[in-house]
């Protein structure tokens, strides 16, 4: 199957080639039954408390990553934490 | 040191210019700069005088760090009795005037009464002088500032002015330094144009002492290196403010359309991306990073309208480079208003700079007179033609330049959205709290901040209070109200040290602010009377609220955000649950269920 990531802001350094960061996106295929945090690691991106993780209109934290089971199609966002502005 | 010692009171009926010391004791209780300012105010005025009468003051303060080489420690202050709002008013600002009137000896400026005709200000060091302003008067500020210093021969002055929309009483005006700096918020702008003050002009040379110079700069050294290797700090220089925008619209908290949404779909076209990339005519919207007095993060912006954008296509005044936009002008000129236009957005931030209004409270009350055209209740009769639909970029540039001429629709729009939105029947729609305009953060998928914006003293704002760690960590209310109150606390303290509250964003501890007032002050300056300082200085406002008519009731938020759930995002299905939070936030203040401190809390505060 195939998901969506995408990397806002700083975050953007976590996409796995050039091609991927300039259109501010990265379609990785998976085997049914990847969870968020497989999907992540498989290119290589940090559990790291800099971020937070959407699935779609949903926040997920760090231990529901692990357990969340993606479905073909679907879109992970992970946004920067920031303060302020 | 640090403190001058020395205030300067200006009777603008009397046309004098007094020095006078500085009142030591309440130094040493308020610090400096918003607790010193709001202090002499409590102290001088009346809380129920009409704001914009001659019985109102207004006071520009320093802080005992700003003009010094503590980072961002440029920051001064305006402090009055807002028109907006009706309360406190205190609007921080920073560029480089703060510095300089520090650098001329003087920790406090005191306007009061109201000038026969239009003056100035112009502050040589130790010699002060009111001037005549009758050839400023109407002029913008970006004309203004120049033929002041044109006038007396010196490029190096630094001004602080309103321009024609604090002359013509818009309640959200600002007062504006350094061309594209302001105190923006609450109308301050407008208490000084009913004074008939257009600018304060200021040149210093005397420098700015500190106690324990080996402490200062062994403190301020390290408050630098941490800047320096901050996340947070490398963000705000590299993207600036603007980069929140992706994440409160991908969380679902980014108000849009009066805060009918709390995503908009185009706002990615108003990032920190979008204005970084060069457009389909080769054009980038940013041009360089800039920073204030001393600062060392540098997250400003500075940047020019696309020369083919129809804004600015006939007005070469506004094709130069100038300040462009931070997160709250893109969020109350973009999504606020339903308008992706990077340079429609920039356009109306420098129309903002140059006539001299709060970009936030002037975008808030667009967007709910765009409500109010859409349900019918003004029309084109009321707006004079212009089409007033959400996501018209047009509209915006029309009615903006309306709002700072004080002209046709404009006159309405600038009396903010609660006056207007009473006007024509529909009081609901005004996003607002006592007055002030939302910032750029909604109060369903921030619950925190729907507390902030409900508790803070001068109506709705974002820099009151630090809920976003964990407002994007949890929804539950129940974390809310100590994180709020905490954090309160420390701003007030912050805003009274001359040093800017963004450093807490990148690194910045009160450790650090503590150490660096500890070593200018003399002494006696930990993080414990600091933090209860800010306290001390949060009820104080609180009673000024209080005397000045506000009550328990007023610490609320509109019927939307209380009761219609957000429709998308992280926070869909839920509404704001301030019910849940304030009373346990009031317990917390050891204020009485009705919202007033306790005899016994203000003898613990000394007041």
């Amino acid at each position: 199957m195939r998901v969506q990531l995408k990397f806002i802001g700083a975050l953007r350094d976590y996409y796995p080639n050039a091609e991927a960061a300039a259109s501010g996106r990265c379609d990785i295929e998976c085997a049914a039954g990847t969870t968020v945090r497989a999907a992540l690691e498989s290119i290589g991106v940090p559990d790291e408390d800099l971020y937070f993780i959407m699935v779609g209109d949903s926040r997920i934290d760090a231990i529901q990553a692990g357990e969340r089971v993606l479905e073909d199609g679907e879109a992970v966002v992970l946004i920067p934490i920031l303060k302020g502005g | 040191m640090s403190w001058h010692r020395k205030i300067l009171r200006v009777d603008l009926t009397a046309g004098t210019c007094t020095s006078e010391p500085l009142n030591m004791e309440w130094a040493e209780q308020y610090l400096g700069l918003r607790g010193l300012g709001t202090k002499y105010l409590v102290e001088e005025i009346d809380p129920t005088v009409d704001p914009m009468s001659p019985g109102n003051k207004l006071i520009i303060a320093t802080g005992p760090l700003t003009g010094t080489s503590a980072a961002t420690g440029g920051r001064w202050a305006a402090i009055t009795k807002g028109p907006l709002t009706g309360a406190i008013a205190c609007s921080n600002s920073g560029g480089q005037f703060g510095g300089e009137l520090k650098m001329a000896g003087w920790d406090l400026l005191i306007f009061e009464g109201r000038a026969a005709s239009p003056v100035y200000l112009y502050i040589e060091n130790d010699k002060a002088e009111l001037l005549p302003a009758d050839d400023l008067w109407g002029k913008p500020i970006w004309d203004a500032e120049p033929k002041i210093k044109e006038t007396h021969g010196d490029p190096l002055i630094r001004i602080a002015s309103i321009g024609p929309a604090g002359e013509t009483g818009c309640r959200y005006a600002c007062i504006v330094n350094d061309l594209h700096r302001a105190a923006g918020r609450s109308g301050v702008g407008a208490v000084m144009g009913s004074k008939q003050l257009k600018a304060i002009a200021v040149r210093g040379t005397h420098g700015v002492a500190v106690q324990n110079p080996q402490a200062f700069m062994a403190a301020s050294g390290e408050f630098k290196s941490v800047l320096a290797g901050s996340e947070g700090r490398m963000g705000l220089t590299n993207y600036g403010t603007i980069a929140m925008m992706d994440v409160t619209g991908g969380y679902g908290a980014l108000p849009t359309r009066n805060n009918r949404d709390v995503q908009f779909e185009g706002h990615e076209k108003l990032n920190a991306t979008a204005q970084q990339t060069p457009n389909e005519h080769g054009h980038t919207n940013l041009v360089q990073n800039s920073a204030c007095f001393a600062c060392t993060i540098g997250c400003g912006r500075v940047s020019r309208v696309d020369p083919e954008h129809f804004s600015v296509k006939d007005r070469p005044r506004y094709k130069g480079a100038s300040g462009g936009l931070e997160y709250e002008t893109a969020y109350a000129l973009g999504s606020a208003v339903g308008v992706d236009d990077l340079d429609a957005a920039t356009y109306a931030g420098f129309l903002c700079n140059d006539y001299g209004m709060d970009p936030i409270s002037l975008g808030g009350s667009i967007a709910a007179a765009m409500e109010l055209y859409d349900i019918g209740a003004l029309t084109d009769a009321d707006t004079g033609g212009i089409k007033l639909e959400f996501g018209s970029a047009d509209a915006l540039c029309q009615v903006t330049e309306l709002v700072g001429r004080g002209e046709g629709i404009g006159k309405d729009i600038a009396m903010g959205s609660k006056r207007l939105c009473e006007k024509y029947g529909h009081p609901e729609l005004s996003m607002a709290v006592k007055g002030q305009e939302f910032a750029a953060y909604d109060g369903r998928g921030m619950q925190g901040m729907g507390l902030a914006y409900a508790t803070s003293n001068r109506g709705a704002c974002h820099l009151r209070a630090n809920p976003y760690a964990s407002d994007f960590t949890t929804m539950e209310p129940e974390s809310k109200p100590k994180v709020v109150k905490e954090s309160q606390d420390h701003i007030a303290i912050i805003d009274s040290t001359g040093l800017c509250l963004f450093p807490v964003h990148a690194g910045g501890e009160m450790k650090h602010y503590a150490a660096q007032v500890d070593a200018a002050c003399g002494g006696g300056w930990d993080e414990d009377r600091m933090v209860a300082t800010g306290e001390r200085i949060w009820n104080m406002e609180r009673q000024f609220n209080l005397a000045a008519g506000f009550s328990g009731a007023d610490d609320t938020l509109p019927k939307r955000i209380l009761e219609e759930p957000a429709k998308t995002g992280a926070a869909k299905g839920m509404v704001c649950r301030l019910d849940d939070m304030l009373p346990q936030y009031y317990a917390l203040r050891g204020w009485s269920e009705s919202g007033e401190p306790t005899a016994e809390t203000l003898s613990r505060l000394g007041l």
